[in-house]
C-alpha cells in the first residue's frame, strides 16, 4: 500500500507542479500596447474574438500542439478545458475563421515571433537575449 | 489606382507562404494564403421501423477552402460529396451514386474590426447547430429536426455581422436573399425551396460562459404557395458535469397550400451531454415537432455516447426512439465515424 501511494504521489506531484509553472507572453507587435496584457485580453485573442491590433493589422496567433505541456499549462491558466478549447477552435475554423498557427517547440515559437510582425505567443521560461523584435507583453503565473 | 489594387490582389491569390507549419489533423493545410480543410463522416443506419433498409454510407466528404487576400477579399468555398451508400440492405454495394453539393461560396470583407460583410452563399444563422452542423463538431449522429426542418438553412445574398465589444450588447447578424438559393441541394434531399429570405440573429455569450440567441427568419416558399416567419431561441450552458443545450421555435405560415393542416409549426428539443471522462460522453435528447402538414405531433428521443479518440476524430453510437408523425427520422440504431482534416 505504501509503495502504491508513493507511486501515485510520484505520478501526481509533477502534474500539479507542471500546472504551477509560469508562462511568458511574447509578441512582435506593430504598435505599442499597454502591458502586461490582462487575462481577459489574452483570452479574447486566443478565442479569436480580437483579430487585430489597435492599428488594424491582423494578430497572428501562435499555439502549441494540444498535447504539449506548455499548451496544457496555458489552457489551465486561462481556465479553459483542453478538449472544449480544441473543439471550440474547430467550430470557429468551420465558421470561416483562421486557426492559430501551431509551432512544435519553444525555439520554433521564438523564431516565428522574431520573424513575423503581428504575431503573439506564449513560452515556458525566459526569452533568450538577442531577439530584437520580441517584446514581453505579460506573464501567466 | 483601383486597377493596380485589383492586379495586386489577383497576384496575391498565388502568393507563396510567408510562414509555414506542419500539417496537423483537423487544422487544414496551409498553402500560401489558402487554408484547405474538410471533414468526412461514415454512418451506419439500422432503422427498426417503417420498413426502411439498413445501410452504411459516406454521409459527407466536404472540402472547405479559405483565402486571406486583404481586408476586403477573403473568399470561402465549401463543396461536399454527400449520401453515397457503400452498402444498402437488399441492394448490395454502391447501389446509387451520391450528390455533389456546393454548401458555401462567399467573400468576406472586414469593413471594420466590428463589422463584417459576406456576399454569396452561406449558412443562415438560424441556430448555432446550423452554423456548425459538421458531424465531428456536434455530439450526436442525428441532427435535431428543429435545427433544419422547414427553414432556409442557406442564404444566397448578403449578410452583415456586428461583433460586440460590450458584454451587455449582443453579436448581431442580419441577412437578405432577394432571389432563389444559389446551387440548391437535390430536391429529394431538400424538397422545399425559398426565396426573398431575410432574417436577424442576436447572440449573447459563448460556449464557455453560456450562450443564448434569438433568430427571426422570413421567407417565401417557391415549391409551395406559402410565406413563413420563424422565431427561434437556442442556447447552451455548460455546468462542467453536464452540458445542456436547447432550441425552441415557432413558425407562422400563410398562403393557400391545400395540404396544410394548421397555420403554424412549433418545435423544440432539450439535449443533455454528460462527460464521463475527458474523451467519453453520454448523451440524451428529447424533441417534439408539430409540422404544418402532419396530423399528429412527431416525438423522438435519442440515447447514445460518443468517443473523441483525438481532437479531430469522433465515434458515435445512438438509439433513436420515435413516435407520432414520421418526419424523416426513423426509430433505430445509428452509428458514425467522423474526422476533420
Amino acid at each position: 500500500m505504501r509503495y502504491f501511494l508513493l507511486s501515485l504521489g510520484l505520478l501526481v506531484i509533477p502534474m500539479v507542479f507542471a500546472k504551477d509553472k509560469s508562462l511568458t507572453l511574447v509578441a512582435n507587435t506593430p504598435v505599442s500596447i499597454s502591458t502586461p496584457l490582462s487575462i481577459e485580453s489574452i483570452k479574447k485573442i486566443y478565442l479569436l474574438k480580437q483579430l487585430n491590433w489597435s492599428n488594424k493589422t491582423p494578430i497572428i496567433v501562435i499555439n502549441r500542439k494540444s498535447t504539449s505541456s506548455a499548451r496544457k499549462i496555458f489552457e489551465h491558466k486561462l481556465g479553459l478545458s483542453s478538449t472544449k478549447y480544441a473543439l471550440y477552435l474547430k467550430k470557429m475554423h468551420y465558421k470561416g475563421m483562421s486557426l492559430p498557427i501551431i509551432q512544435e517547440s519553444k525555439q520554433a515559437v521564438l523564431a516565428f515571433v522574431e520573424k513575423v510582425p503581428g504575431s503573439i505567443a506564449y513560452i515556458e521560461g525566459e526569452v533568450p537575449s538577442g531577439m530584437k523584435n520580441i517584446k514581453i507583453i505579460g506573464s501567466l503565473r | 489606382m483601383w486597377k493596380i489594387n485589383l492586379i495586386y490582389s489577383f497576384l496575391l491569390l498565388f502568393n507563396t507562404p510567408l510562414y509555414a507549419s506542419d500539417y496537423i489533423l483537423g487544422q487544414g493545410y496551409n498553402l500560401g494564403i489558402w487554408n484547405i480543410a474538410g471533414y468526412s463522416n461514415i454512418q451506419f443506419k439500422a432503422p427498426t421501423h417503417n420498413q426502411s433498409p439498413a445501410k452504411i454510407e459516406l454521409e459527407h466528404v466536404a472540402l472547405f477552402v479559405r483565402g486571406q487576400v486583404n481586408q476586403y477579399i477573403n473568399p470561402f468555398f465549401e463543396i461536399e460529396y454527400a449520401t453515397q451508400p457503400f452498402w444498402l440492405e437488399g441492394q448490395g454495394a454502391f447501389p446509387v451514386a451520391g450528390d455533389f453539393v456546393v454548401e458555401r461560396l462567399y467573400n468576406e470583407s472586414n469593413i471594420t474590426e466590428q463589422f463584417t460583410a459576406r456576399l454569396g452563399k452561406m449558412l443562415a444563422p438560424t441556430s448555432e447547430w446550423n452554423l456548425i452542423h459538421a458531424n465531428p463538431l456536434v455530439p450526436t449522429v442525428n441532427r435535431p429536426l428543429t435545427t433544419y426542418l422547414n427553414l432556409s438553412e442557406f442564404i444566397s445574398g448578403v449578410e452583415l455581422q456586428y461583433q460586440t465589444k460590450h458584454v451587455w450588447l449582443p453579436n448581431i447578424k442580419v441577412y437578405y436573399q432577394p432571389w432563389a438559393e444559389l446551387l440548391p441541394k437535390n430536391i429529394i434531399i431538400r424538397p422545399i425551396r425559398y426565396q426573398n429570405v431575410s432574417g436577424i440573429n442576436l447572440q449573447y455569450g459563448d460556449e464557455f460562459s453560456g450562450r443564448i440567441a434569438l433568430s427571426i427568419q422570413h421567407a417565401d416558399l417557391i415549391t409551395r404557395h406559402e410565406q413563413q416567419t420563424l422565431f427561434a431561441v437556442d442556447g447552451q450552458y455548460d455546468f462542467d458535469y453536464v452540458q445542456l443545450s436547447s432550441q425552441i421555435s415557432y413558425t407562422t405560415v400563410s398562403g393557400n397550400e391545400i395540404t396544410r393542416q394548421r397555420n403554424y409549426e412549433a418545435a423544440g428539443y432539450l439535449q443533455v451531454v454528460l462527460p464521463m471522462e475527458e474523451r467519453w460522453n453520454l448523451y440524451t435528447r428529447g424533441e417534439a415537432f408539430i409540422q404544418r402538414d402532419a396530423s399528429s405531433v412527431h416525438y423522438n428521443g435519442v440515447f447514445g455516447f460518443n468517443f473523441r479518440q483525438q481532437d479531430a476524430l469522433v465515434w458515435k453510437l445512438e438509439y433513436v426512439l420515435q413516435r407520432g408523425s414520421l418526419l424523416g427520422l426513423s426509430e433505430g440504431v445509428y452509428g458514425s465515424f467522423g474526422v476533420m482534416f
